[in-house]
């Protein structure tokens, strides 16, 4: 073995020169990037790690008026798969698709990818959940995030209207008070990793939000349920393609329900249009028809132009007024003013917005609110179409009285209808009672507000007492009438304009009936609204009947004592009423039954009973029956019609 | 010749303390991940003291083999070096990550070869250097094998591709020439030779040229590929004298790309600060001053080379992975020495340390 090289000495010394000039170089780069730069590459690197982190809060409950939840906020659990960390995706993406009804194919190409982590599905029902708990395969798990539940499904949905993913309101009231519900957003400097993800450092406190307000209206679970059900039967019975009820409390102006057929299921928004969620009792106008002689009535019994009394000749049906001619649908002579509310006379309610003239017809228009919103708390109400009296053709002084070539929304009408029930005050409808934030802290307090006194209390209790009459024998309302209460109200059927061809649709109608009960001490102002019913279209016979099934349950709901306990008083004898009542969508009568006895009975069992028997009955006259054709006892000829002729 | 009583001291503590700091920081910087990649955030840890366990093993038998029997090893192991350099090149072995075809499948674990043909290569040098004696400064004997054996392993090597650990290969193949006696001459005609070949490399791979660009001047694009070094920076910087805090470094979470592995140097100054950072530097340090001066007290040739190689070896390693993090250095993969995750490196840098501890307990 041959010696070392005697040099070696010298060049091993240079190698660890060579080292020890690497080592010192990596320890002066080492002070540089430490000391020197330390504190500038610091602030860059908090540049990227900090960020500033918003958490939302739990969003508020809202709350009918007794307290029963209309919508909240649940935590519902994600599904999500490290697909990373599968041996074998097809069974999985098989037992999954399973549980969760989803495609078992596209699942598995999503479980085949080669991310650490992919969503499966977002906001699981609880059943789905357990599902997957059981399943309990590694690789798959489930996070919480929050999703709003409406517990009553359908109940009052256009009101409230729904929330989109990230909880933020999107319609109804959840968008009216979003601020409120959602709350206050906190957020704090927190660290983020490199995927953007918050980091939970030592030593910092998770924080705290406070959840958002809750709501608490004045709607009521009861009676809109109530509203919603007989609107449904309503609107089935008569084919009508929508409708609308509205409940307030006349001397507050709350609203204790606001029911829209169809019906709208804001747990399910997706896949309903907006026509379905669009709150129409408020973003809709509709032309009001006889309805509105009321507001004509109010204006000119408020200025004294006309009294209760004062005898209006109606033309026996047939007017000529500025070019046109009006029409009745009876030939009425001359009519006590009441009676032209009565028996609803367009003639008679022309002519009696002729003596008020123009300006004076329009100024209570505006003042019953007409034209403007009318200020209640839910999004998109929409004024109306009242247009100025200066505009008006001559022929508009006398259509107007009647409802035409105007346009209100069903709150507009309901709250002036409130007017005339609490004695001539103008109420701003609202729906929200007030607001409770955390800790209890009260953020929004409604209280009833006064818009304007719009006619005197003389005159409100005359005229409650004209409408009384629409719903006593011989008016067109009698079918609202409720047992043991005194209604007063209005019938309507109006016309709807005709958007292809201009001027009115040959059938299609309108059909409503507006009133408020007890009519001398009113705890209730309800507004039913029937759109394009197919079977009948007459506000008496379609709306009607629906007031009366709304008014007596939530009445009794809202333990109001019967007042009286006679139903009918005999009305006047003069006139002469016919009411087509076609009780049931199809006639059940055979020619080998005989003809019930119906003399002696008063109109309201006669038509209970004709109702019993599935009978079409004409009824002539109020009172109680005098004579029935074809007679008791009889076999049913040609006619499938019995004609009962009342007398009082 | 006589037996030493006992092993340089001095060594085994730097290794047992760098091990110390290694486990550590592998938990450190490898927690999150693992809990992100697998949901098993002692996943990287296991693994790293299973490794060490055996890299402890092998460290101690290394240390009590006589070193002159390693020199019946120096054959052997350069056939078996090259063998699986090779067979890591041939598709369907060799297993490809990232690009790179650098590891072998080895009984559930992934090899690296490039870590068992650095020991070859060194124990050739030594063996061969020792065997030619003062005819190393005849370039047609002393020096043209060693190029062609040399020229070989880095050849393979860089096909895997894996330059930075060619480039060390390079540096300790000049090394040993150099303090074996190898004619100035010679060396210099090698290097020039050398540079159209380094050049090439380089210049021929836009990956490599751009990476050299940014070394030059990361900040330039400090959105792309200067992304990485300047990430190192932030860590490192960040840390300043004290460092965060130990298991504080926010540029571990997903900032730093292979924050256990390439870059833990960087957490290191972030999380230990200038004093850690120096601390971990200090210990190298006494590893290569202990095997220079053990280099420098051998007698025996062969004894002498294969010392100087793996003082070279270890401290060579390390001085490219901290001068990478910290910009002296093109970027490029490399693990420190018992501190970064990795099986192959972890063992064979163990048994390394161990084959020099054995070195030392030699006094002739």
């Amino acid at each position: 073995m041959s010696r070392n090289w005697k040099g070696i000495k010298g060049r091993l010394a240079l190698s660890g020169l060579f080292f020890f000039l690497l080592f010192m170089a990596v320890a002066l780069r080492a002070v540089q990037l430490q000391i020197v730069q330390g504190e500038k590459l610091r602030r860059l690197g908090e540049r990227q790690h900090l960020k500033e982190w918003i958490v939302q809060p739990k969003r508020g409950t809202i709350f009918d008026r007794a307290g029963e939840p209309l919508a909240l906020s649940l935590e519902a659990q994600s599904v999500y798969v490290r697909p990373s960390r599968l041996e074998e995706p097809k069974p999985l993406a098989q037992a999954l698709a399973r549980i969760l009804s989803l495609d078992a194919g596209e699942l598995e190409q999503k479980l085949r990818t080669k991310k650490p982590f992919v969503w499966v599905k977002r906001q699981i029902t609880p059943k789905e959940a357990e599902g997957i708990k059981a399943l309990d395969v590694d690789g798959v798990g489930m996070s919480e995030e929050p999703r709003r539940y409406y517990p009553q499904g359908r109940l009052a949905g256009q009101v409230l209207g729904f929330v989109g993913r990230d909880s933020q309101g999107l319609e109804g009231l959840e968008l009216r008070y979003d601020e409120y519900l959602r709350g206050e957003a906190g957020s704090s400097v927190v660290e983020r990793d490199a995927l953007g993800r918050r980091v939970l450092v030592q030593g910092v406190q998770e924080l705290e939000i406070p959840p958002g307000a809750d709501m608490h209206l004045t709607l009521d679970t009861t009676i809109q349920h109530l509203a919603e059900k007989e609107l449904e039967a309503a609107a089935a019975k008569f084919r009508a393609k929508a409708g609308i009820v509205v409940v307030a409390e006349p001397f507050t102006g709350e609203i204790l329900a606001l029911a829209q057929y169809p019906f709208f299921n804001p747990n399910s928004f997706s896949g309903q249009s907006s026509s379905a969620w669009r709150n129409r009792a408020v973003t809709d106008s509709f032309e009001p028809g006889s309805t509105f002689k009321a507001i004509v009535a109010a204006a000119a019994l408020e200025e004294g132009v006309i009294g209760k009394e004062d005898l209006i000749f109606c033309e026996f049906g047939r007017y000529a007024y500025a070019g046109k001619i009006i029409h009745d649908t009876k030939e009425y002579g001359w009519l006590p003013f009441y009676k032209v509310i009565q028996y609803s006379s367009n003639i008679g309610a022309a002519k009696v917005a002729e003596r008020l003239k123009k300006e004076r017809f329009f100024k209570y228009m505006e003042r019953f609110g007409f034209g403007q919103p009318t200020g209640i708390d839910v999004p998109g109400e929409v004024p109306g179409l009242l247009r100025g009296a200066e505009t008006w053709a001559p022929i508009d002084l006398a259509t107007h009285a009647f409802g035409q070539g105007i346009a209100t929304t069903p709150i507009q009408l309901a709250m002036a209808y409130a007017a005339i029930a609490n004695g001539g005050f103008l109420m701003r409808p609202y729906i929200v009672r007030r607001s409770v934030g955390p800790g209890g802290k009260l953020l929004i307090s409604n209280q009833p507000h006064v818009v304007r006194r719009v006619v005197s209390e003389n005159t409100a209790r005359l005229l409650a007492s004209i409408l009384k009459g629409v719903v006593s024998e011989g008016g067109t309302g009698v079918m609202a009438g409720v047992e043991g209460f005194e209604v007063a109200g209005k019938t309507g059927t109006a016309q709807k304009p005709d958007l292809v061809r201009g001027g009115y649709a040959e059938k299609k109608r309108v059909a409503s009936f507006i009133g408020f009960v007890p009519a001398d001490d009113p705890r209730l102002v309800l507004l039913v609204l029937l759109d394009e019913p197919e079977v009948n279209v007459y506000g008496g016979v379609v709306a009607a009947p629906v007031f009366r099934h709304i008014a007596s349950g939530a009445l009794r709901h809202l333990g109001v004592v019967p007042e009286k306990p006679e139903v009918f008083f005999p009305a006047g004898k003069e006139g002469l009423l016919r009411v087509e009542h076609r009780i049931g969508d199809k006639l059940k009568l055979t020619t080998d039954q005989e003809v019930p006895d119906f003399v002696g009975l008063s109109m309201r069992a006669a038509i209970a009973k004709a109702r019993a028997s599935k009978l079409r009955v004409e009824l002539r006259g109020n009172g109680y029956v005098v004579k029935q054709s074809p007679a008791p006892g009889s076999a049913w000829g040609k006619t499938d019609k019995l004609t009962l002729n009342l007398a009082g | 010749m006589r037996k030493g009583t006992s092993i340089d001291g001095w060594i085994f503590f730097a290794v047992a303390a760098l091990l110390a700091v290694g486990i550590t920081m592998v938990l450190s910087t490898s927690y999150l991940y693992a809990q992100e990649r697998y949901a098993d955030a002692t996943f990287f840890f296991r693994k790293q003291i299973t490794a060490v366990a055996v890299g402890m093993a092998a460290l101690f038998i290394a240390a009590l083999v006589p070193s002159t029997a390693y020199r019946r090893f120096a054959y052997p192991l350069l056939g078996i070096g090259l063998l699986v350099l090779c067979l890591v090149l041939v598709p369907g072995i060799g297993l490809s990550r990232g690009g790179a075809r650098r590891w072998l499948p080895l009984g559930g674990f992934a090899f690296q070869p490039a870590e068992l043909a650095k020991i070859s290569l060194v124990l050739y040098l030594a063996h061969s250097l020792a065997k030619k004696g003062i005819k190393v400064q005849t370039f047609s004997i002393g020096i043209l094998p060693h190029l062609i054996i040399g020229g070989l392993f880095l050849g393979l090597i860089l096909l895997e591709p894996d330059l930075g650990t060619a480039l060390i290969l390079g540096l300790i193949l000049f090394l040993m020439l150099y303090v074996s006696g190898a004619k100035l001459s010679h060396l210099l005609l090698v290097g020039l030779l050398a540079l159209p070949a380094v050049a090439l490399a380089v210049a021929g791979s836009e990956y490599r040229l751009r990476r050299l660009l940014t070394f030059l001047d990361p900040w330039r694009d400090a959105s792309t590929s200067g992304f990485q070094i300047i990430q190192s920076y932030i860590a490192f910087g960040s840390g300043q004298l004290w460092g965060r805090g130990l298991g504080e470094s926010r540029q571990k979470l997903f900032y730093l790309p292979e924050a256990h592995t390439d870059f833990i140097y960087s957490v290191i100054g972030e999380e230990l600060g200038l004093l850690g950072a120096l601390a971990v530097l200090v210990l190298f340090g006494l590893i290569v001053l202990r095997g220079f001066l053990l280099t420098a007290k051998i007698d025996d040739p062969f004894a002498q080379y294969l010392a100087l190689g793996l003082t070279s070896l270890l401290g060579l390693q390390a001085i490219v992975h901290m001068g990478v993090v910290i910009g002296l250095m093109p970027t490029k993969g490399l693990v420190l020495p018992f501190i970064s995750y990795g099986g192959s490196a972890m063992v064979m840098n163990l048994a390394e340390a161990g084959m020099l501890l054995s070195l030392s307990r030699r006094r002739m």
